[in-house]
Parts: C-alpha cells; structure tokens; sequence
C-alpha cells in the first residue's frame, strides 16, 4: 500500500470560528455595520408606541407645521399630526410592504426557475415571462398594477414581488444550469443520485449563493419602490403613515420645516445602505 | 521573407562577463488572510545572452512566482520585499519606475503565458495584437505592418499576411501559443520568460512549440528563462537548471548535471516519480511522500526536511547553505553524499517492488465491458460534431485498459458514454453480456453499482459544500445500501484504504491538497464496490510526486481488488506504467491496440509511432547519445 498521507494539523487551526459562511460574512465590520443600520430602523419601529405617545393620525388644532417643540420632539406636520409618531408608524408600514414582497418574489421566481431548468418546454415559457415583466419598467408596472387593483397596500406588495421575480428567476436558473455541469454534480450522477437527489443534495446548496445575496438587495430595491409609490401617490394612501407620502406631503416646507422631510429621508437611506452593506457582506462570506 | 535581426548592438561597452539578468537575494511575500506567505526566499542566479535556463519545482515552489517578479508583473496582492534584479548589470528593475518598467516589458523582457486560449483578446485581430507590442514601444506604422507579417512567418504560420486579420478563435491551440511567441519576440527582447509554455498542449504540438523556441534562441540569440515542471522538456530544451523548493534554490546545474547525476535529495526524488518510456516495464515509480511546506510559516531548517529520507537534526533547524561543487554546480543539503546514499535506500526498494500482476489468461473468457461500433455525435444549430466514430473495445476482467490520444481525440466522450452520462448516436455497449446502451431502471441500477469513474480535476470534482464523509458516502446513500452506522464505518475503511486519516471525514474538501483529493475522489468511486472502475485523467492535474502516488496507489486497488479499469490519459509514459493493455485514439477512432509493452515498443500506426517521437524524455541528451 502506499505512504500513508498525513492531514496536515495545520488544517484544523486554520477552521473559522463561524462555520456557516453567510454568517461569517455578516460578522465582518461591513456586514455588522449593515445589520446595525437595518437593525436599529426596525427596532425604533417596533417600539414606536413605547417611543412617541402621540396616535400617528391624531391632530393637535394649536401646531400646523411647527419645529420641535416640548410637546412634539420632531414638530408636526400641516394637520397637526406628530412627524416623530408618524415617522416611527411609517416604518412599520414599510417594513410590513418589504416583509410581505420579497419573499414572495423569492419564493414564486425559485418556483419558477426550478421548473425552468426541470423541462425545455417550461423553460422557453417561463424565460418568455421573464422577459414581459422586465420590459416594464418598476414605476410603470406600479402605474399599471394600480389602474387595474386601485391604490392599497396589497397593490405595492403585488408590484414589487411581479418587479424582482424575474431576478429571483434568472439568478437561480443560470446558477443551477452551471452547478449541474460542473464536475461534482457528473460525480453524483455516476454514483447513482437520481434527478432530486441530485438537485438537493449537490446542485441548490452551491446555486443558493447568488438567491441569498438578492434577498437583501431585493429588500433595498422594495423599500425605494415603497417610496416612490407613495410619494407619487399610488401607494400607501394617506391618512395612513408612511414614509414615501411623508416625503411627498413636506415638499412645500423644505425650507421653513427641513426636518419634516429629513426624518423619512434618512430613514430609506438608512435602510438602503444598511440592506446593501448586508448583500455585500454576504457576497464576500459565500465567495470564501 | 527574412528576419531582421538589426537591433541596435547591445551595448558594446557592458563587458561579456556582466551577465545579462543578475538576480540577488530575491524574496515575494504575498498577503493573505493568514499573513504575509513567503513564496520566495532568497533566490539568486544569473542569465547569460542566449542561454536557456529552465526553473523547475513542484507547484508551489515558487517558480512561477520568480518568474513574475522579474519584471514586477506581480499580482496585487504580492511584492518583492528584498533582493535586486540587475539587467545588463544597471538598471534595477526592483527599484526601477514604472516608466522604466514600461520600457523593460515587451522590449526587453518578453512573456508567453501558460493557457494559449485565454492569453490573446477574443475581439482584436491577431495582426492588431502584433501592432499594438510594437506601437507601445514606438516603432512605426508601416514598419510595423510588414513586421507583423514577418513575425507570423518567423513563428511558422503559413500565410501570415492573410493570418494577419484572422482573430484567435481562427487558430488551435497550438498555433495560438505560436502568435503569443510572436507577440513576446515582436520587439526582439533580449529575454525570453515562457511560463509553462506548452503546459496546456498535446505532446505533438509541445513538440513544435519546442524546436520552435529553440531555433528563435540560435537565430536572435534571445535568452530564455523556460519555467516548467516537466523534466522532458527540460532536458529537451534547457542548458542549464534551478530547481526550486519552498521558494528557494536547492540545485543549479547543467541539464546533463542535474538529469545525469543529481545531487540534491529533492532533484533525485522528482526524477525518480517521472514515469519514463525507456524504463523496464513493470517498474514501480517513486513518488515523494508528504506536502511542500506551508509557507505563511516557513520552516526554519531545510523546506524538504519533512519530506526527506535522509533529514537529520540539523536540517530541521538550521538553513543549508548553497555549497559550490566542482564543474560550478550548486546544491544547498546538508547531506554531502546523498545521491549514493539514497541509491543504496533506493535499489533496497526497487528490488523488493513487485512485478506488475501478469494478467490471468482471460483470452477465452467473455469481456466484462464491451463496446462495438460505438458512435457519438453533438449536434447544436449550426454544428455537428462527430466525438466518437465506430469505436470497438474490449475491457476484461482484472484488466488495466489504458486510452491514450490527444486533446479532442475523443477520450473524455467515450467515458462518459461509458458511464451513461451521455447517450450513444450509434453502436452497443455490453456490460457482462447485457446491453447497457439505452438503460432500462433495473440496468441502471446495477451499472451504478459496478461501474464507477475517477474524475480529472480534484478541485471541481468534490462538493465544497460537503464534508469528506458525506461524498465518500455519497453513492451509497444514493443507491441506498447500508445503514447510517454502516456507511461511516465503510466510509472510515475507504479512506484508509486510499491513504488518508479516518478522521479526515469530517473535513471540507478545502482543507486538503490535490493528491489528497484526488485520493477521496477515489474513495467515492470505490464505496459501492465496483467490478468496473473508469479512470478519466485521474492524474494530469497533479505534480509528479503526487501522480507517481496516485497512480501506484491505482495500480495496487485494481491488484488487490481484482477490478476491471479503462485508464484515460494524454501522457503515454504514465499510462504504459499502469496498463495492460493500451488503446490509441484519434478524432473520435481507435486507430491502435496492443499490449501496453509491445505498443511502446513496437507502434504499428503511424500516428502511435508520432505520438511516441514526440513525448520528451527526461534523460539529458549527452547521456541518451552516450548510451
């Protein structure tokens, strides 16, 4: 027999603390950073009727527009409702769109890449699906969804699941048509994995990758789309808070009142950096 | 057409004896997560005027990474942290600015990579390629249209005025790595850095490319600095040797020196793991056992230490110095006899290795495999490719098959129309009498089972994302034999049996280097028991040291296993070593069988007999012609 071959010790020293490697992604300054934007966005959310005691539709007749005050940290808006309360309620409703959308994109685009790559016929129509929803572009689709479901909460989380199916779609299909070639997936067939064998056991934990990393990105995209909905108007419709229509109704204070349409600002920017850092992160934990 | 060779006469003044590359000390780091990894420490030599120096050393060695820094082409993340690179024994080129390194590229430091495919720009012509070299070092525009077609010629390419506007894709491999030379000679350089140039290519092609950059270095006198890990093409090529090891030069002398009588353990080792056709058939290799040090943590004593039979304490602790020996050779071991030293070790081993197993008389016994007038042919739109034509074999039982042919010849389709991942056009396959061509479910079930395949690549060829155990154990599971508590124990017994630690099973494959994953590759495909066990280049992605063990270790499962097994490879020597019988293959056609010692000996085909001139032997040529 030949020379028995040593594992080198070394090897064991050099195993990461962190096994799972999207873990160990976002435990880099990037990734912690992202997850602390996103994490305080939601925290302040959820906590809002510990945080403000004012009802985000509640009116005060003695404030219109006013800065801070004693009473109103954040000043109040034309109707003399509490920004910081309609703020923190905004996020929720935010959050809740985001929530609700991206994994059903996620989940209805795998569905439909999985059946894409199982069969030919599937294939050309569902790439040919693709390709109609993509030719729209997000607020075009929104302008049409809406003409046909009316204005409403459902009506965004429709646009934006029909707005990032087909990149669930096409990023899961191209990676399983590469992983079932490479070397590793022949070797599983030559051993005897039949076709869903194959599929769970080689082909979707290497092609999950990419679907991961799109979560997140998919999530920042979600809450621009939110946004613009609502600040043009066909989204979240007022009296109910949110922050693109809060953004929308400070345009004629920017200069009196700035910090009426700060606060939504930094909140979508917060979310968006924090959800691009958090992609970001966990594209260079799975590239490991 | 001719070639002008009027470049301005290096500069009479520089006296004959500065040498042309005068390198010092030289030392890379490269950073990693891990720190710093010092892939070369300390490498000295000089480079005379039209000399051919070949680097040699396993991967790793830090061969191609002296290479690089010679003209600072360093990756990002390396750099030169000490020694200097003199060129004509004035400009340092470690020092130099990079306006100065601008003028130095191209001009008088040329370059021919590794991979002909992915060397050249897909969507510039190659005429535009040659003008760019030459624009980017002033020279002029109608000058450099004639010359660009002059240098097509000068690289054997015929017509090279019409070749001119062709892109790569237009041209093979071979021919590609031909316009790569012309681009590196297109400013006629005074050296030449050819990194593994005919790695990527078919022996015959190698050949050319060979003869080819032998004859620039006559007519131009062009110096060339060959890195390789090939010990042919070495002695076909090179006058003078460096072998490197864990970044640091452990032998230089000439090529009939360093082949004839090397002096170094680790040069003796290296040539002793090279299969060779002129070797007594039957002959076991050696390969070197162990892994190259890691060198984020260099040893502190002698890289080889570890691997070295005859490592004593000091090795361990204190750096050989390079001691000069006569005739100006230089060798750094601490062990001043160690080529009679191991000779005496080594015939002790080469008498106690047993023949190769004569195969039983199985003339009159029925075939485990048999394919007759096998056909395959890709179609796509436009193309239709014809893989495998009317091929007929016959593999059996406790037989070594070896196939041999070059790239395209059809080796890697039969496989795996074998193996059924592809579907046969046309023709039969038998598989102990029953026709396996189109499989029902029960036949494929029991092809799973009794034929299995080792694949090329280790690296692309394991799951990253499962342990050592769960692929050993893969098969098993699928064809769903054992119980859980079964399978680890099997699993366990497997990986010894390959020569890994049990415990190894818990492991990423990442953890491991390409023999070792290759060796799990090869646990994988033993783990249902296989009577028929494919082996498709198993070997060509691994070092020398590492394919001798891997290949005896092929050797000795088929022995004791009594398995059937088709051996796939491009490398004659390697399949003589492991084959009873041999195959050659052309364009998709059996064009020869024969026993593997009679078709070495005695090649009927032509093809055979071309394939066989063109593979290099490591022994130096002054020896060969002595003999």
């Amino acid at each position: 027999m030949t020379t028995l071959t040593a594992v080198p010790a070394s090897a064991a020293v050099r195993r990461p603390r962190i096994r799972n490697r999207y873990l160990r992604g976002l435990a880099t300054p990037r990734g912690v950073i992202g997850l602390a934007l996103v994490g305080l966005v939601l925290a302040v959310g959820l906590a809002a009727p510990l945080l403000t005691s004012y009802d985000p539709d509640f009116q005060t007749a003695d404030a219109l527009v006013s800065p801070g005050t004693g009473d109103h940290l954040w000043g109040t808006d034309e109707i003399g409702r509490d920004l910081l309360s309609r703020l923190l309620y905004g996020i929720r409703s935010d959050v809740l769109v985001v929530l609700a959308a991206v994994p059903i994109a996620a989940l209805v685009g795998c569905g439909l890449a999985l059946l894409a790559t199982a069969h030919r016929a599937a294939d050309v129509a569902v790439q040919r699906l693709f390709d109609l929803l993509l030719s729209f572009p997000g607020l075009i689709l929104g302008l049409t969804v809406t003409a046909i479901m009316g204005v409403g909460r459902g009506t965004i989380i429709v646009v934006i699941a029909l707005v990032e199916t087909p990149a669930f779609g096409r990023l899961l299909r191209g990676a399983i048509l590469v992983h079932r070639d490479r070397e590793y997936a022949v070797a599983a067939r030559v051993g005897g994995a039949g076709p869903l064998r194959l599929l769970t056991r080689h082909v979707l934990p290497n092609a999950a990758d990419p679907v991961v990393v799109h979560v997140a990105l998919a999530m920042s995209v979600a809450v621009i789309l939110e946004g613009a909905m609502s600040f043009i108007g066909i989204g979240i419709r007022p009296p109910e808070a949110s922050l693109g229509s809060t953004l929308a109704a400070s345009r004629p204070y920017l200069e009196d009142h700035p910090a009426y349409a700060l606060g939504p600002l930094a909140v979508i920017t917060a979310l968006v950096v924090g959800l691009n850092l958090i992609a970001e992160a966990l594209n260079r934990g799975a590239r490991r | 057409m001719t070639v002008s060779v009027e470049k301005p006469v290096a500069p009479a003044a520089a006296p004959t004896t500065t040498p042309l590359l005068s390198v010092r000390g030289l030392h890379v780091a490269f950073d990693s997560e891990r720190g710093p990894v010092h892939a070369v420490r300390g490498v000295d030599f000089d480079l005379a005027r039209g000399e051919t120096l070949a680097i040699v050393g396993e991967s790793g060695s830090g061969k191609s990474t002296t290479a690089l820094a010679l003209n600072r082409m360093l990756p990002a993340a390396g750099r030169i942290t000490a020694g200097s690179v003199l060129l004509d024994g004035a400009l340092d080129l470690v020092t130099a600015s990079e306006a100065e390194l601008r003028e130095v590229r191209g001009a008088r430091i040329g370059m021919v990579f590794q991979d002909p495919m992915t060397s050249l720009n897909p969507l510039l012509t190659v005429g535009r390629h040659l003008d760019e070299a030459m624009r980017a070092h002033g020279v002029d525009r109608r000058r450099r249209t004639a010359r660009a077609a002059e240098l097509l010629d000068l690289v054997g390419i015929a017509e090279p005025a019409k070749r001119l506007h062709d892109h790569p894709h237009q041209f093979s491999g071979g021919m590609r790595q031909r316009v790569m030379i012309a681009l590196a000679l297109a400013n006629e350089p005074d050296v030449l850095l050819a990194d593994e140039p005919t790695t990527a290519l078919d022996p015959t092609v190698q050949d050319q490319i060979l003869t080819l950059v032998e004859d620039l270095g006559r007519t131009l006198g062009t110096a060339t600095v060959l890195i390789t890990h090939n010990m042919g093409v070495v002695a076909r090529s090179a006058a003078r040797v460096l072998v490197l090891y864990g970044g640091r030069v452990v032998e230089q002398a000439s090529t009939a020196e360093a082949l004839g009588t090397p002096e170094h353990p680790y040069t003796i080792g290296l040539l002793r793991a090279v299969p060779r056709l002129d070797a007594p058939y039957g002959t076991r290799l050696e390969g070197i056992p162990g892994t190259p040090p890691d060198l984020a943590a260099p040893p502190v004593g002698c890289a080889f230490a570890d691997r070295c039979p005859l490592a004593g304490d000091r090795c361990r602790t204190e750096q050989p110095p390079l001691r000069t020996l006569p005739g100006g050779r230089t060798v750094a071991c601490w062990v001043e006899d160690a080529p009679a030293v191991l000779t005496a070790a080594g015939s002790r081993s080469a008498a106690a290795a047993k023949p190769k197993a004569p195969l039983a008389e199985v003339a009159d016994a029925a075939p485990v495999l048999a394919v007759s007038s096998l056909g395959k042919v890709f179609r796509s739109r436009r193309n239709r490719v014809v893989a495998l034509d009317d091929v007929s074999l016959e593999l059996f039982r406790g037989e070594t098959l070896g196939v041999v042919g070059e790239s395209g010849s059809g080796k890697s389709t039969l496989v795996r129309t074998l193996v059924g991942v592809h579907s046969a056009t046309s023709g039969r396959i038998l598989f102990e009498g029953r026709d396996i061509t189109r499989p029902g479910r029960a036949d494929q079930r029991a092809l799973r089972r009794s034929v299995q395949m080792v694949f090329q690549d280790p690296y692309a060829s394991l799951n990253p994302r499962l342990t050592v155990g769960a692929i050993v154990a893969d098969p098993l599971v699928s064809q769903g034999i054992g119980t859980p508590a079964e399978r680890r124990r099997r699993v366990g017994e497997l990986l010894e049996r390959v020569g890994l630690d049990a415990s190894a099973a818990d492991r990423l494959p990442r953890d491991f280097s390409g023999g070792q994953r290759q060796r799990i590759g090869i646990a994988r495909a033993l783990a249902p028991e296989p009577s028929v066990l494919i082996c498709d280049e198993p070997v060509s992605a691994l070092d020398v040291s590492v394919q001798a063990q891997v290949v005896n270790l092929l050797a000795d499962l088929q022995a004791e296993l009594g398995l059937s097994m088709v051996f796939i490879a491009h490398d004659l020597a390697v399949v003589r070593q492991v084959s009873h019988r041999i195959a050659v293959m052309r364009a998709g056609r059996v064009v020869e069988t024969g026993p593997a010692e009679e078709l070495c000996a005695h090649p009927r085909h032509p093809y055979t007999q071309a394939l066989l001139a063109a593979v290099p032997s490591p022994t130096p040529v002054s020896a060969r012609a002595a003999a």
